[in-house]
């Protein structure tokens, strides 16, 4: 499921890390989506992966969980090669919204996100036969607890809201204690409250767990304050680090190609604003032109 | 009450409707577990179209100088590998395959009056391979409806959690290393074992009353799922048996009654839910 | 993927597959099927003909019941209902037709076992295996072997009333069946060797024991009969055989007139050709099989007798 051509002696990877990424590349049929990234996340940090449409965030999420495979370079996801270790990774895929018929409870979800691959059939009264049954129900309820999804986790999970239905599916993702969250796109379609309080949320989790974090997003500005780094993904290449270095004029220009400028504002965020479809570079940048990056 | 239990146990002093009883059973139990899972993975057109070539399979059989039990597993078998195999447009079990399965039923009921015309004889009993018969059920089928229903509610035994899970939220189960298009496949061919038994008592045209109806009533009253699988299969022993009972007492087709009991249950539960609705929202 | 309580799983399953088998073992002792000791035998006839010779052979010692006996069921499509259930359940002598003309007997018989009954295939008794033609009805020797047939099971089943059922077989074929057999021997000798048609294969066995040429092709008798569709070939030939009125008399079985059939029928009673209606079950329900037979037997004689002026 993953290539690693790399440094036969690196098997296990480095202690405290959780993903590292060198000279790693995917290809989609003929088409090499992006080529030559360095990328680390350290355990307990908070990772963004930001960029337009089309050029390969969800694939890079994939080909970390291993369901697509690395064309080149070396993967370490919690030291080992990518999909060996998907039991300790908790993994919300991106637009996911459920039948509004379709009736399995909230509660139902999170429990199959810990045992729905344990063959068998859920009996009713399990629980009442089974200690271990009701020390694993015990902990579901801690997890919907802890995401603040308590009072609607009995409700089949079409008839919640958007922002109640991504509190669940976090718990979900979180209740087999993982060791790395993988969002995509969690607040894709959410109003800005349900926003904000999902990624102090995530935010949350990420700090008193010490669960490592790469988020999917669209919009960089709800997320600052709570980031510890950022990716940004352009045709061919993702830069990676801080926001502080990442999120600049000149990074970010010479990624896309186009003259972008990152503006600070006066009550501390950042406006990233980029001119669409423009050839000449503010910096003579050899790359193609791509469309901007949306900012607020 | 006595002339009633008087009646019930005169009844069950003939070998055929005990041997209908069974196989009623039989099929109650398996359809209404697999009717759960079909109905959450929102498969029911499959199901029918699965049903409907049955048909010419039992048909064909019937020609071939088989039982026509023979004719009905083999074809809806065969159609479910087909749509199991056929490539799939994106996720897992929930495409919309109704072109392709509305083509492939038309063929099938072309097919089965083709054979129906080729018998050189007298087809009889085409009425029954449609809306069902229960009173030349032998020892013999039902030992196969028996056989048949073990093995495929054994494998749903040991597969229902994680094809659940697959059912519901195939992503994240791909994900959790869970093999979800392995068990699709292995559910299209479950599906094509229960809708050949189901067949075999209310025909191939009234199948969905055991397959989709009660677990349709038990969604409708429960979303937890443990609770949904005993209930449907329940149901769908209630809805058979009553029906065996009537048809044994009116003359009209037992497909008839099945279907009645059914359908009038799915609307109870309907309006029922409706009630508890408006009533807790009335309570605000 | 781990398997905890898969164990647990597959011990319920193995228990619920237990008790089902536990109920299949049951039934085969509880079939009891037989009479009433009160000595008469239930004997149930799939169809009204053959019950109303058995009825007749078996006079006050036996209790007939005739299955199909309504002249607009159509015997092709017959669907067994519980009652017909019960009563082959609970019958000491099955008699029906065979030659595929009525599966259904077979499936009752099978879903209802019973080591004493008695069962008499007509077209097994007489030779005529699955495919050939069914109406052996319609054949005089075919129903004398069935009278013989009868005859000796209920002296097997109710030995003390052997000579009873005897001396009722001798009255049915010498007084009942007189004016029978002599309408055959007449029609026989006067009108035989005339070239005849039809709609269907009824007709074949009545013609070939009244040595009538019946010149309709063969495939065509037999797909009418099946409720399939003749060739065109067959289907010209017919109507050439009507047109040059090369057939004098056209026997039909009104109750399988198909509108291709009532096309024909329109067509030789157009060409003046006289037509003779026959039906395939006892019409009306409450006659007798003499009865019935005679009167039709008269019909044809009469239509021979004006198309050839014999």
């Amino acid at each position: 499921m993953s290539t690693s051509q790399g440094d036969p002696v690196a098997n296990t990877g480095t202690p405290g890390v959780t993903l590292e990424l060198e000279g790693a590349a995917v290809r989609l049929g003929s088409r090499t989506l992006w080529s030559g990234v360095d990328l680390t996340l350290e355990a307990g940090r908070f990772m963004a992966v930001l960029g337009p449409n089309g050029v390969g965030k969800t694939t890079l999420i994939k080909a970390v969980l291993g369901l697509l495979p690395f064309s080149a370079g070396t993967v370490r996801v919690l030291g080992k090669p990518p999909g060996q270790e998907n039991h300790r990774i908790g993994y919300l895929p991106q637009r996911r919204r459920f039948d509004p018929g379709l009736r399995i409870r909230g509660i139902d979800l999170v429990r199959l996100g810990e045992e729905g691959d344990r063959w068998g059939t859920p009996l009713p009264g399990a629980r009442l036969f089974s200690a271990r049954s009701r020390v694993r129900e015990a902990h579901v309820r801690d997890v919907i607890d802890l995401v603040g999804a308590s009072a609607y986790a009995s409700r089949p999970i079409g008839q919640v809201s958007g922002g109640e239905q991504q509190r669940l599916l976090i718990a979900q993702a979180l209740v087999r204690d993982p060791a790395l969250l993988l969002l995509d796109e969690p607040l894709d379609g959410l109003d800005l409250p349900s926003q904000t309080s999902v990624t102090s949320l995530i935010s949350t989790i990420c700090r008193e767990q010490r669960i490592s974090v790469l988020m999917v997003a669209h919009d960089v500005n709800p997320l600052l304050p709570y980031l510890d780094s950022v990716a940004y993904v352009g045709e061919g290449h993702i830069v990676a680090g801080t926001p502080e270095e990442v999120i600049t004029s000149d990074t970010l220009s010479r990624l896309y190609g186009t003259c972008i400028e990152v503006v600070h504002t006066a009550d501390g965020r950042l406006a990233v604003l980029g001119q669409p479809q423009e050839r000449a570079s503010c910096h003579g940048s050899p790359y193609e032109p791509v469309a901007a990056i949306g900012g607020s | 009450m006595t002339n009633l239990l008087q009646t019930l146990t005169q009844m069950l002093a003939y070998p055929f409707m005990v041997n209908a009883l069974e196989a009623g059973t039989i099929v109650a139990i398996v359809s209404g577990l697999i009717g759960w899972f079909m109905v959450l993975r929102r498969q029911s057109f499959a199901g029918h179209a699965l049903a409907v070539v049955g048909f010419p399979g039992a048909a064909g059989a019937t020609l071939l100088g088989v039982g026509a039990a023979y004719g009905y597993f083999t074809f809806c078998l065969a159609a479910a590998l087909v749509i199991a195999l056929l490539p799939r447009a994106g996720g897992s079990g929930r495409t919309d395959e109704s072109a392709v399965t509305g083509t492939v039923q038309a063929l099938a009921l072309a097919c089965g009056f083709l054979f129906v015309s080729l018998y050189h004889g007298f087809l009889n009993g085409i009425d029954a391979l449609l809306f069902g018969s229960f009173v030349g059920i032998s020892q013999g089928q039902v030992t196969a409806l028996l056989v048949v229903g073990a093995c495929v509610l054994v494998t749903l035994a040991l597969i229902g959690r994680p094809l659940l899970f697959s059912s519901v939220d195939p992503e994240v189960a791909a994900a959790g290393n869970v093999p979800v298009r392995a068990l699709s496949f292995v559910f299209l061919l479950l599906l094509g074992a229960a809708v050949a038994e189901a067949s075999q008592i209310t025909g191939t045209l009234l199948v969905f009353a055991l397959l989709v109806a009660p677990a349709a009533i038990a969604q409708t009253v429960t979303s937890r799922p443990s609770v949904g699988l005993l209930l449907s299969p329940i149901i769908a022993l209630i809805v058979t048996w009553g029906g065996l009972t009537l048809a044994y007492f009116w003359p009209y087709p037992i497909g008839f009654f099945v279907t009645s009991l059914a359908f009038g249950g799915y609307v109870a539960a309907r309006v029922a839910a409706g009630l508890v609705r408006r009533r807790s929202k009335s309570a605000w | 993927m781990r398997s905890h309580g898969a164990s647990g799983m597959f011990a319920v399953a193995l228990a619920v597959t237990l008790l089902l088998t536990g109920c299949v073992g049951a039934p085969t002792a509880r079939s009891t099927g037989g009479g009433i000791s009160s000595g008469a035998i239930q004997v149930v006839a799939a169809e009204d003909f053959w019950g109303s010779i058995a009825a007749q052979l078996g006079g006050s010692r036996v209790n007939v019941t005739s299955i199909i006996t309504n002249p607009n069921t159509d015997p092709h499509e017959y669907e067994p209902t519980v009652q017909d259930a019960r009563e082959i359940a609970t019958a000491r002598f099955v008699l029906y037709n065979g030659v595929g003309y009525d599966p259904w007997v077979q499936r009752l018989l099978a879903a209802s076992p019973v080591s004493s009954r008695a069962v008499l295939d007509v077209g097994g008794l007489v030779g005529v295996s699955a495919g050939g033609n069914p109406h052996r009805w319609y054949s005089p020797a075919d129903v004398h072997t069935v009278i013989a047939q009868i005859t000796a099971n209920y002296a097997r089943m109710d030995p003390a009333d052997s000579a009873y059922f005897h001396g009722l077989r001798k009255r049915y074929e010498t007084v009942s069946l007189a004016e029978y057999d002599r309408l055959i021997a007449e029609i026989t000798s006067r009108y035989g060797g005339t070239p005849v048609g039809a709609s269907e294969s009824i007709a074949s066995p009545l013609a070939q024991a009244l040595g009538l040429d019946l010149i309709t092709p063969p495939a065509f008798l037999a797909a009418i009969s099946e409720g399939v569709d003749p060739t065109a070939a067959d289907k010209a030939t017919v109507d050439d055989q009507i047109r040059s009125r090369s057939i004098k008399v056209f026997i039909y079985n009104d109750q399988n007139a198909t509108p291709d059939v009532a096309a024909i029928v329109y067509e030789a009673r157009s060409a003046g050709i006289p037509v003779v209606a026959v039906s395939e079950t006892m019409v009306p329900a409450s006659s007798t099989f003499q009865d019935w037979q005679v009167r039709q037997l008269r019909v044809l004689e009469q239509a021979l007798k004006r198309a050839t002026g014999r």
